[in-house]
């Protein structure tokens, strides 16, 4: 059914709904009826999204006009707290639109300094989002609160921005793997495999099933005791073919280019959680590839968190593997890392290229 | 007091002594073998008390342990160890742990005493339980009592608490069995004793009735216990008191207390024993009961044989009493008939034997005196008459000389002769008079008579003799004691009594002295004394004095006195006289105040305001 | 929770779903139910059985037609419009009309709203915006049946009321102290003139008044397929192979004065009982997680403000303030009686921990024990001590209409009635808080578990079961013989 011009604010829904035994019988009207009215409702959905994409933002603005008009310290911080099931991406063109209308009426927010914090804190119950201001004045608080109905807040448009994890197996072996990590190579569609273990370095080239075996530098110094080892591959993209190797106490470097020795130093270095990715076909964010964290006789999961998330907040996407996460390093792009995992059923180190992709 | 009475007074007081100290022995070794009975069954009770309780510890230890050492435990506790435990998760486990053991408080504490787990309260949880942190290790420890709080109300605990061996931060579990009517109830108390329990849970609060509980349920008069109770509270220790629920003292019971103490030493509550002292004041009253009974039939049997012995006593008494009357009386011929071997018997026979005597000696000594008396009189009369009849021999034995003198001296003889004759002659007459006076002493016309009054006239008459010129002078005194009631007397005789006693001390007292006169009232009547300063008289004299024609003076015919005991003795009084040679005498009258017979009636007002013409005795009196 | 069927599965008709509640009685008729009461939520999901709304809200926030079709309203919100869904029929085969709509809900609607038939549908005009109309009609009571007079109302749901019956039941040890009850036992058959077509289910057998704990053991032997559980026999169902649920927190425990506090001695009283819960403590470790602090009468996730009330203690404050109470008052020297359901084992444990928390800043509470009437009515007459620890629960998705029948049970007339807009509500609710006739301790959530062969449950968080579209997946023994792609066995005429 077509929707008048002059349509009130709220919303006019339509559903199809099951038919009863009269209706089967008269299927084939029935399934014509459907699909029209199927094509139909995509098309007010859409409209409607596409009509009421501002329908939060609204909210925000309106409680920033509020927000503003209380009394309020002349220099405030802003902490925005997201606890609705809207996507990050909203809730931060959210967070601007408030932060833009507060300006508008000559409020702005300090950063990083000492400075009373104006909250805002967006809450959903089963009709509404509710946006909750507490504005911090002289001596006392103030409240501003703004709804908006679910319904009319309408599907985020970034629906498709979606994130999700895909693995490929690059290289495996039994012998045991401490890091690897993949770039690319210096002919279009070659790669670089470097594979770390317990006493040298081996570089690979070629792809996933065809690899061969470049180089094969011997690690210096006395070998890591078996249960303790460790490694992590450090890898830049613009490091000139130098490769760079986290050893217990010790920081080395290595080429790839050509036979030459690992030379070590003495160090303490941090060793890497995890890695940061982003992929801007998904949004102009970054998120953290880390493992869950178990020990070496269980299975792990892959975990992708919003980069300014806290560790508690949960995973955007995870990917199950079959057995610990060794590490977590570098991969021939920015959307990709390259996770060692040993598969606890075969026993085998396994070397995963691990990417991020955009929608369902 | 009769015999009989006498007699059966002694023997109600024998029998009621003996009954007494009977029931008194009785008793009193009844009562002595009650206590003791009474002590050994409380100590029973208190001894199973104290068995069940021991029993108890050991089952809430067991039970305790058990729990300590279950799997369930064990996770818990090593849970617990771990860091950031999640204590919420057992919080309900207590519940079940104590129902499965059969507790009825069971909690789990860990190493910084917060509560973890709660049966009884589980509000609590999360709060701490600071008092079982105080010791490390509690495994082999015994069962204590404590007190625990619940939601509403406080109860008493046997509590057991273990730390869990395995794990390295204690973790404590704390069990234990509610105190109350139902432990009683597994008590077997013997009839007679029942066993309370007072849980003295707030001591702060003072005695609380519904914390005594009996294994029956609700304690009558609960609040009767506060004495008791506050005296515990105060000190601690075994106490013994009675306690009488109603009036009857059949209701009395005596509670032994034994206080129950806490871990350190704190009074949590008390078992109170209590024996009641029904059959022992049952026994006692029975016995009383009994005693009495055999008084009263005692009394009965006394008053019986009391009668009939006193009868058999106090009748022969009796008679012999009233014999003794009638010979008092003047019936000498009196005699009783008692028949009897006895000493009743052997008594009349002495008493008839007495009379019989006393009548053929009273024959005798009256024949004897009725001699001596005309003896006596002879003498007198012989003595009297003579006196005047000397001088009338004299007189007519002159008159015959003075015939033979001249008429003018024959007439002064004859005159003078004449006169002597007429005044002898008077004198005889009057000696003649006053024989037959005291021959014929008028009976007493009694009527009431006022006695001060009497002596004064009577000592009126004497007034001037008292103070003559040339005669020594008599000095009266009177002591007469005013308000004494009248006499029935007759006011003539005793005025003559008196006059005589007057006219006696003045012939005591020729050199002058002092007459004193004392009226005292006496409880029959009235004493009077007239006393004198004269020579005294000696013992002799004395004994003789009231003897008729006794007399100590050269002149007189000696009936002075003898009219004094007359008239006393008409009177129905007595006389009686207290003399000491050299000092005086004093004659000391007793008259008593009513005559059987006389009719009220005062004496004439005043006997010495009679007009002064004497009466004849009163002339025979002044002549004397 | 998530709809539980497996993604691959297709529904299965036939079979008949077990389902044991706590709640000894089922009144189906919605005009006698009461807002707040713990039986609220019983008699709706039973309801939700036999009839339909005007409209439901999804799990997404969406609402979704019913037998209203289109909805609007004018600019201010005063006038409602609601299209009627045609062809729909009662469970004896009479049409729905407007008419029926409007004498359903007229018997329902809140004091000063007036409801209509207009051609085709129905209109409710109200004297006050009424913004939140929606969710008040997607909620509650705000079922349409057809009252004949003659017992149960009559409705369009997919079930048909089948049979009652009751039988007695032995006492149980905890709940009502040793009063015999009778059990009672419905029994819904599938309505064939359902105009959203026949349920999966052939029928719903219904056991009323099981403690929870039974429940838990049924679902553990295979006597039962859902079952309503407790917070603790929650936690235990977790730890087994049920599959569990736990709705948002929709009953909040509450102390309800008697007296309205005017004097400054009672405000300062109850203050610092506030202040000395410490309502954390209370959801965490003494409900085991299970609930959720409430420092305020409306949930976080029905106004998404709550977290703005503070419900933190204060011992220190509380202690001052009881210094400054005078002995005479309740709860300073002589105890605060606090009236307790006896059978509510939930109610009593609040009330002792609110007792035992208030001791520590000096306040003495005593638990007293009502009759058998539940503490959780509101609107009851009397109170036997000086205050009442209640549990009220929320029956309606409009956060206005909770409030005031949270403010008329705790006998506070609301001066013009509650705002519907968030921010006037919310001074509202914080102006009622000061008040202080009623305070919010912890809201507790709903508990149910379900057999594993239960298939596609998707209740909602605010306590809607949802078991028309719940289908068994077949081969039970016990549950009579089944086929996949059979028809119903059951079936019967109504």
């Amino acid at each position: 059914m077509a929707r008048p011009a002059s349509l009130p604010k709220d919303v006019l829904r339509c559903r199809f709904t099951p038919v009863n035994k009269k209706l089967v019988r008269r299927l084939p009207l029935v399934v014509l009826a459907c699909a029209v009215v199927f094509l139909l409702f995509n098309l007010v959905m859409d409209l409607r999204v596409a009509a009421k994409p501002d329908a939060l933002e609204d909210g925000v603005e309106r409680l920033a006009k509020k927000a503003a008009a209380l009394p309020h310290e002349r220099r405030m911080t802003l902490l925005w707290t997201n606890h609705s099931t809207l996507s990050e991406q909203r809730v931060e063109r959210l967070r601007i639109a408030f932060a833009a209308q507060m300006e508008t009426a000559q409020v702005r927010f300090v950063q990083g300094e000492t400075a009373p914090p104006l909250r805002v804190a967006i809450e959903q119950t089963p009709t509404q989002i509710v946006f909750t201001a507490v504005v911090p004045g002289e001596g006392s608080t103030s409240v501003a609160i703004e709804e908006v109905a679910r319904a009319v807040a309408g599907i985020d448009v970034s629906f498709g921005s979606s994130v999700r994890l895909e693995r490929e197996l690059l290289w495996q072996q039994e012998t045991k793997i401490l890091s690897a990590s993949l770039w690319a190579g210096s002919a279009a569609g070659e790669k670089r495999l470097a594979v770390l273990a317990e006493e040298a370095l081996q570089i690979h080239s070629g792809g996933p099933g065809n690899w061969k075996l470049e180089y094969t530098k011997v690690l210096p110094g006395p070998r890591q005791p078996q249960r303790s080892a460790r490694g992590q591959l450090m890898v830049a993209e613009d490091s000139n073919g130098r490769v760079g190797i986290l050893l217990p106490g010790r920081r080395c470097e290595a080429s790839v280019a050509d036979e030459s020795a690992i030379t070590c130093a003495n160090a303490t270095p941090e060793w890497p959680s995890g890695r940061l990715m982003a992929l801007p076909s998904c949004g102009a964010q970054t998120w953290w590839l880390k493992s869950e964290g178990v020990d070496w006789a269980t299975e792990d999961r892959l975990l992708l968190r919003s980069a300014g998330a806290g560790k508690d907040a949960a995973a955007v996407a995870e990917l199950s593997v079959r057995g610990p996460v060794i590490s977590i390093s570098a991969a021939d792009r920015a959307d990709s890392a390259t996770v060692v995992v040993r598969d606890l059923r075969s026993g085998n180190y396994e070397v995963y290229r691990v990417a991020l992709a955009c929608g369902d | 007091m009769s015999f009989r009475t006498k007699l059966f007074l002694l023997f109600l007081a024998t029998v009621l002594a003996s009954v007494s100290a009977v029931t008194y022995s009785v008793t009193h070794y009844t009562r002595a073998a009650y206590e003791e009975t009474d002590a050994q069954r409380t100590a029973a009770l208190v001894a199973q008390f104290q068995k069940e309780l021991a029993h108890e510890r050991e089952s809430v230890a067991r039970q305790v342990d058990n729990v300590t050492n279950a799997d369930v435990t064990l996770k818990m506790a090593i849970d617990q160890t771990k860091p950031d435990p999640d204590q919420s998760l057992y919080v309900r486990d207590a519940s079940g742990a104590a129902q499965e053991h059969g507790l009825d408080f069971m909690e789990f504490v860990i190493a910084d005493g917060t509560l973890i787990s709660s049966a009884e309260y589980p509000a609590r949880v999360g709060y701490k339980e600071t008092w079982v942190t105080s010791v490390k290790d509690w495994n082999g420890s015994e069962a204590f009592l404590r007190r625990v709080e619940l939601p509403n109300e406080v109860a008493v605990s046997l509590t057991a608490v273990r730390t869990q061996p395995n794990v390295a931060r204690p973790f404590y579990t704390i069990g234990g069995r509610r105190l109350n009517e139902n432990f009683l109830a597994s008590l077997v108390a013997p009839a007679g004793l029942r066993a309370l329990l007072y849980l003295n849970l707030d001591s702060g609060s003072g005695f609380v009735p519904e914390d005594v509980m009996s294994s029956t349920g609700k304690v009558e008069q609960a609040e009767r216990f506060a004495p008791m109770v506050a005296q515990l509270q105060k000190q601690p220790g075994p106490l013994i008191q009675t306690i009488q629920w109603t009036n009857d003292a059949a209701s009395a019971e005596t509670f032994h207390a034994l206080p129950l103490m806490g871990r350190n030493g704190e009074l949590l509550g008390a078992l109170l024993v209590g024996s009641s002292r029904a059959d022992l004041v049952h026994l006692t009253r029975h016995v009383m009961k009994l005693a009495a009974a055999v008084a009263a039939a005692a009394m009965l049997i006394g008053l019986f044989l009391t009668w009939w012995v006193s009868a058999r006593i106090t009748r022969p008494i009796e008679e012999l009493a009233e014999g003794a009357r009638e010979v008092a009386a003047g019936h000498w011929h009196t005699r009783i008939d008692l028949d009897g071997q006895d000493e009743t018997g052997q008594l009349a026979a002495a008493f008839n034997h007495m009379t019989q005597t006393l009548s053929a000696q009273r024959e005798r000594l009256v024949q004897t005196e009725r001699v001596a008396a005309w003896r006596e009189l002879a003498r007198r009369l012989a003595h009297e008459l003579r006196n005047p009849l000397f001088p009338l021999q004299i007189t007519v034995e002159n008159m015959q000389r003075a015939r033979q003198l001249g008429p003018e001296q024959f007439l002064e003889v004859f005159n003078e002769s004449t006169a002597t004759l007429k005044a002898e002659l008077a004198n005889l007459n009057s000696i003649v008079n006053r024989f037959s006076d005291f021959s014929k002493m008028p009976p007493p016309e009694f009527s009431r008579v006022e006695i001060n009054e009497v002596i004064r006239g009577a000592v009126r008459l004497f007034e001037p003799q008292f103070h003559e010129v040339g005669k020594p002078t008599i000095t009266t005194e009177y002591f007469l004691k005013e308000g004494l009631p009248e006499i029935d007397g007759d006011p003539e005789l005793l005025h003559k009594a008196f006059q005589n006693l007057v006219l006696n001390a003045l012939d005591a007292m020729p050199a002058g002295g002092t007459l004193t006169f004392r009226t005292t009232e006496t409880q029959s009547g009235v004493r009077v004394e007239v006393s004198d300063t004269g020579k005294g008289l000696t013992p002799e004299e004395c004994s003789r004095l009231f003897t008729p024609y006794y007399t100590t003076k050269q002149q007189g015919t000696g009936l002075g006195l003898a009219i004094v005991q007359s008239v006393i003795s008409d009177h129905r009084g007595t006389i009686s006289v207290a003399s000491e040679e050299g000092h005086g005498t004093t004659f000391r009258m007793e008259l008593p105040r009513r005559q059987p017979g006389v009719a009220a009636k005062k004496a004439q007002a005043a006997v010495a305001e009679r007009p002064p013409a004497q009466t004849k005795a009163e002339t025979a009196a002044a002549n004397d | 929770m998530g709809p539980v069927a497996a993604a691959a599965a297709r529904p299965q008709y036939g079979g008949v779903l077990r389902v044991e509640l706590r709640a000894t009685s089922a009144n189906l008729n919605p005009v006698k139910w009461k807002a707040g009461s713990a039986d609220f939520a019983s008699n709706e999901r039973l309801a939700e059985l036999l009839f339909d709304r005007l409209l439901t809200l999804d799990n997404h926030g969406r609402f979704q037609p019913q037998l209203a079709t289109e909805w609007s309203h004018d600019a201010a919100a005063k006038r409602w419009q609601f299209t009627l869904r045609s062809g729909v029929k009662f469970s004896d085969g009479t049409a729905l009309t407007a008419g029926d709509v409007v004498a359903a809900l007229q018997t329902l609607l809140p004091r000063g709203m007036q409801v209509t038939a207009t051609g085709g549908g129905i209109a409710i005009q109200s004297a006050t915006p009424a913004g939140d109309l929606l969710e008040l009609l997607a909620s509650g009571p705000y079922f349409i049946y057809r009252d004949n007079g003659s017992g149960l109302p009559r409705g369009t749901g997919p079930f048909v009321l089948e049979s009652v019956s009751a039988s007695a039941r032995e006492p149980e040890k905890t709940g009502a102290e040793g009063t015999a009850s009778q059990t009672q036992r419905l029994r819904f058959r599938f309505n064939d003139n359902c105009w959203n077509g026949r349920p999966y289910l052939d029928a719903i057998e219904v056991t009323m008044g099981v403690p929870p704990l039974k429940a838990l053991l049924d679902l553990q032997l295979g006597k039962a397929d859902l079952g309503e559980l407790s917070v603790d026999t929650a936690k235990r169902a977790q730890q087994t192979s049920l599959k569990c649920w736990t709705s948002a927190p929709l009953t909040l425990f509450a102390l309800k004065f008697s007296g309205d506090g005017k004097p400054e001695q009672e405000q300062r009283l109850r203050e610092a009982i506030s202040l000395s819960v410490d309502r954390e403590a209370m959801a965490r470790v003494l409900l085991q997680k299970q609930a959720q602090a409430a420092g305020s009468f409306l949930p976080q996730w029905l106004s998404g403000y709550a977290f703005l009330f503070d419900a933190e203690r204060n011992l220190e404050r509380a202690k001052e303030l009881r210094g400054k109470v005078p002995p005479s008052i309740a709860g300073a020297a002589l105890p605060l009686r606090v009236t307790v359901d006896v059978n509510n084992e939930l109610s009593k444990l609040i009330a002792e921990r609110v007792a035992v928390d208030a001791r520590a800043a000096g306040l003495t509470l005593q638990t007293v024990r009502a009759g058998a009437r539940t503490a959780s009515d509101i609107t009851a007459s009397k109170s036997e001590g000086e205050a009442q620890l209640v549990a009220l629960r929320y029956t309606s998705l409009s956060a206005r209409d909770v409030l005031e029948s949270l403010a008329s049970g705790a006998r506070r007339q609301a001066e013009a009635g509650v705002p519907v807009e968030a921010d006037a509500r919310y001074a509202w609710e914080k102006r009622m808080m000061e008040g202080r006739t009623l305070l919010p301790l912890v809201a507790v959530p709903d508990f149910a578990a379900v057999d594993g062969r239960v298939r596609n449950w998707s209740p909602s968080p605010w306590g809607e079961w949802r078991l028309a579209d719940v289908w068994l997946e077949q081969g039970d023994p016990s549950n009579g013989s089944r086929d996949a792609a059979s028809k119903p066995l059951l079936g019967a005429k109504p």
